[in-house]
């Protein structure tokens, strides 16, 4: 058997786990220890806002310690393993089964099987049915859980909506409760808490669902005073390079746009705000404690976000070295002026759709000369390479549409080609991904188009974008058909994930690591299909999620999706409320 | 300019060489130590690092060139209070010519722990030692190994240092295979140009005028 010291020079990346960021406090052990797990890597967790929010939540808490844990890669999980050392924290270097509750972040539906592995690792037992008094409560969070169901088997608590107050609340709650039943069930009660046990699905004879027993109403939790809420101050500097090595600000939760296909964009409203006034000290705060030279805007869209000049000036003011990155920047509203702040050489658009006539189905509302005023503004300022993110297999899509996105590109290098003194040749990067219907938008109903519907879709683009100084890139048919079944899934998944992960299959997210083949012969072992999740769902039928409440009507959700169909565009909140629901629970602060 | 010493202990050993760089940025960044940048379109912080040491390998003697104004008292005061663990600095001098850290490090001094005990003067007095390279090549590599001795348990090795050097880890499992062992650590003790230590170096040019 080796010990730690010795398996580490024998791994990729050793300092993964190692601990001891700058940034990080010293760890002492409390009454209630709490561990932020990451299912995948340490450079990708490092990178993440949330898992900060929710140590700086607990820890607002007295009597409590936050520590971390990410996914072992697969060298370091064999050597674990091998040397049965159990997966430990990184703070306090504790194997995970001693903690009083570990909390999952589960950003993508691909990083399921890592929730298992993690466990496994840890020597903590994969069900929560098989997990007594002695183990630690295990809770998840993150956007996946919109729709909890999939990990409904291994997951006691869940938190759906803002953690900023929750996992406060949660704290104190474990805090005061003797036993896990009476901890589960008080947390039961609190708006945002989810706990499967306490809720039993039915089904149909054809496997849809009759209906939910038990504790069948969980309203998401929801944070209304963003600008007061808790923030890190300060960000552990990651030992390793992450995948973000930047400090980061949430300038906005929420979209004002409505595009029908984007989950973030129903699940995280209404938009609040936060103040120039806090972001710039946040800012500056960061920037200065972790040392870092690029600082990220964080929103849906933070080209909406209605001080930006304000806060970009502030900012500089304070920071003036500092370079800034405004990442989901809308074609529309990209203006020169945010553009000399980023020093950048390369900048994003996402039109999403070829045609009008598409983007209007899925309420992507910008136009084609939109998209040429925000790349001319772009090649003005010296930016040479342009990427631009479509989706294929949208609803009503025909070829005509893909067609649509060559055009889109054809315009767009013209548009170089008239530009005075250039510095180098335009590079174009067209990225295409496979549209993957999701929770809580309005086309949550829809199918997802099959392998030879891909295949078509991406033979008529390889022929349309085979252009000089142009590259396409797409996304495996098997990984987004799997995270389809995974985002729409129901309760019955639960043994498929284990059966997948108990075949091999972990680090699903990563090209390398995913094996198609494993889990359509899970899904066959369970008697399932991925058919069963990937095809059109009645607008009359229960969806798993239907018991979760985000405060977004369902009849509005509907109505989106008939006007989708009939190509017609709803706009956003800034043209006026479009009576979503939210306005029931929150007073937006749009006319 | 500043040459400084610090240390790559207590964890940092796990620590990349581009890591060591990043950090090495943001710790001069968090200790407002003015630097030079350069002049190109994403502005670079202008520090020089010594060769890189294999990861896992602890070192008492890492150096590094920075441009900056800055006095050396209070770059190594400040830059101690802004570091990570195991990183601390503890020797820095001004420079007003750019002295090529990388270049002038020929030689590095180490202590290996975990060998079982041989005769050392054996490798000195023979012509040729034959190791294994990362490539898994057989190189002679006799005339970069310029000292060994024995303190206590532990080997301690002047191996040759640089692009052209000799990884002391690769050397160590090269004892081991001759002689038996289990390699528990390695650590760089110093550093050196031919036969003086690159701090002596430094002094002794600081002090002729040629620094």
């Amino acid at each position: 058997m080796k010990t730690l010291k010795e398996i580490l020079p024998l791994v990729e990346k050793p300092s993964r786990y190692t601990g001891g960021e700058w940034g990080e406090p010293e760890l002492v052990a409390s009454k209630f220890n709490y561990c932020i797990c990451f299912p995948d890597v340490y450079e990708v967790g490092m990178s993440n806002l949330g898992i900060k929010i929710v140590a700086e939540s607990i820890r607002s808490v007295p009597d409590t310690c936050v520590d971390r844990c990410f996914a072992p890669w697969p060298d370091f999980g064999t050597q674990l393993k091998e040397n049965q050392i159990p997966l430990y924290s990184l703070g306090l270097k504790w194997g995970l089964n001693k903690f009083d509750m570990i909390g999952f972040s589960l950003q993508y539906e691909m990083s399921y099987t890592a929730v298992l592995y993690m466990l496994d690792l840890a020597n903590i037992p994969l069900k929560s049915c098989d997990r007594g008094e002695e183990y630690p409560i295990v809770q998840a969070g993150g956007p996946c859980v919109c729709n909890p169901e999939p990990m409904a088997d291994f997951i006691d608590i869940f938190t759906i909506g803002d953690g900023e107050e929750l996992m406060a609340e949660l704290a104190k709650l474990k805090l005061a409760c003797s036993s896990k039943a009476e901890f589960l069930q008080r947390a039961s009660e609190l708006d945002g808490v989810y706990v499967p046990a306490l809720m039993q699905v039915e089904y149909t004879e054809d496997g849809k669902i009759a209906g939910f027993r038990g504790k069948t109403n969980v309203k998401k939790a929801l944070v209304k005073n963003l600008d007061g809420a808790i923030f890190p101050k300060n960000f552990a500097v990651a030992n390793t390079e992450a995948v973000f090595d930047r400090g980061i600000i949430e300038v906005m939760r929420g979209c004002y746009r409505g595009c029908r296909f984007c989950q973030a964009g129903f699940l995280y409203r209404p938009v609040r705000r936060r103040s120039v006034d806090t972001l710039t000290k946040q800012a500056c705060s960061i920037v200065r404690h972790g040392g870092f030279s690029e600082l990220s805007l964080n929103s849906l869209s933070t080209g909406d976000y209605c001080h930006l000049s304000e806060l970009l000036d502030n900012i500089n003011a304070n920071l003036p070295d500092i370079k800034m990155s405004l990442p989901s920047l809308r074609v529309d509203s990209f203006e020169s002026n945010y553009a000399k702040f980023a020093r950048q050489s390369s900048i994003t658009f996402a039109p999403e759709a070829g045609t009008q006539r598409l983007r209007d189905v899925i309420n992507k509302d910008i136009t084609e000369e939109e998209i040429m005023r925000g790349a001319e503004n772009a090649f003005k300022l010296g930016y040479t390479n342009i990427k631009l993110y479509f989706m294929m297999g949208l609803p009503t899509e025909t070829d005509e549409d893909l067609k649509g996105i060559a055009n889109i590109v054809r315009k767009i290098k013209g548009i170089y080609g008239r530009i005075p003194s250039k510095a180098r040749a335009l590079k174009v990067s067209v990225s295409v991904s496979t549209f993957i219907p999701k929770p809580f938008t309005p086309f949550q109903y829809e199918r997802q188009i099959s392998e030879e519907e891909v295949l078509h879709k991406l033979e008529v683009l390889k022929s349309e974008l085979f252009m000089k100084g142009v590259t396409c890139s797409w996304n495996d048919f098997g990984l987004s058909q799997i995270e389809a079944v995974l985002a729409r899934g129901d309760r019955r998944l639960g043994a498929v994930i284990q059966k997948a992960y108990e075949s091999g299959c972990v680090f699903d997210g990563w090209q390398q690591y995913f094996k198609h083949d494993l889990w359509i012969k899970a899904l066959e072992d369970c008697n399932l299909s991925a058919l069963d999740y990937t095809r059109e769902f009645s607008e009359d039928e229960i969806l798993p999620w239907d018991f979760i409440d985000i405060f977004v009507d369902k009849k509005f959700l509907l109505n989106e999706r008939h006007k989708a169909y009939d190509f017609k565009v709803t706009g956003g909140c800034l043209s006026g409320c479009k009576g979503c629901g939210m306005q029931k629970v929150y007073k937006c602060d749009v006319k | 300019m500043i040459v400084f010493k610090y240390t790559k202990t207590d964890g940092a050993e796990y620590l990349a060489h581009l890591d060591m760089l990043r950090h090495l940025n943001k710790i001069l960044r968090r200790a407002s130590v003015k630097t030079e940048y350069s002049k190109g379109f994403n502005p670079r912080m202008s520090i020089y690092m010594s060769a890189p040491i294999g990861v896992g390998i602890t070192s008492l003697a890492e150096f590094c060139l920075v441009e900056t104004d800055m006095l050396p008292n209070d770059f190594l005061t400040e830059f101690n209070k802004y570091t990570i663990k195991g990183v601390k600095c503890s020797f820095a001098i001004s420079t007003t010519k750019k002295v090529s850290v990388a270049g002038l490090i020929n030689r590095a001094t180490y202590r290996i722990e975990g060998l079982n005990k041989f005769n050392e003067k054996e490798i000195l007095k023979a012509s040729e030692f034959y190791f294994t390279n990362k490539k898994g090549e057989r190189k002679e590599v006799r005339q970069k190994i310029f000292a060994l001795s024995w303190e206590g348990n532990d080997l301690i090795a002047t191996l040759a240092f640089g692009n052209d050097g000799l990884r002391p880890d690769f050397f160590a499992k090269e004892l081991i295979a001759l002689h038996g062992g289990e390699l528990r650590s390695v650590t760089k003790l110093n550093a050196h140009v031919d036969e003086k230590t690159f701090e002596n170096y430094l002094c002794d040019k600081f002090q002729e005028g040629q620094l």
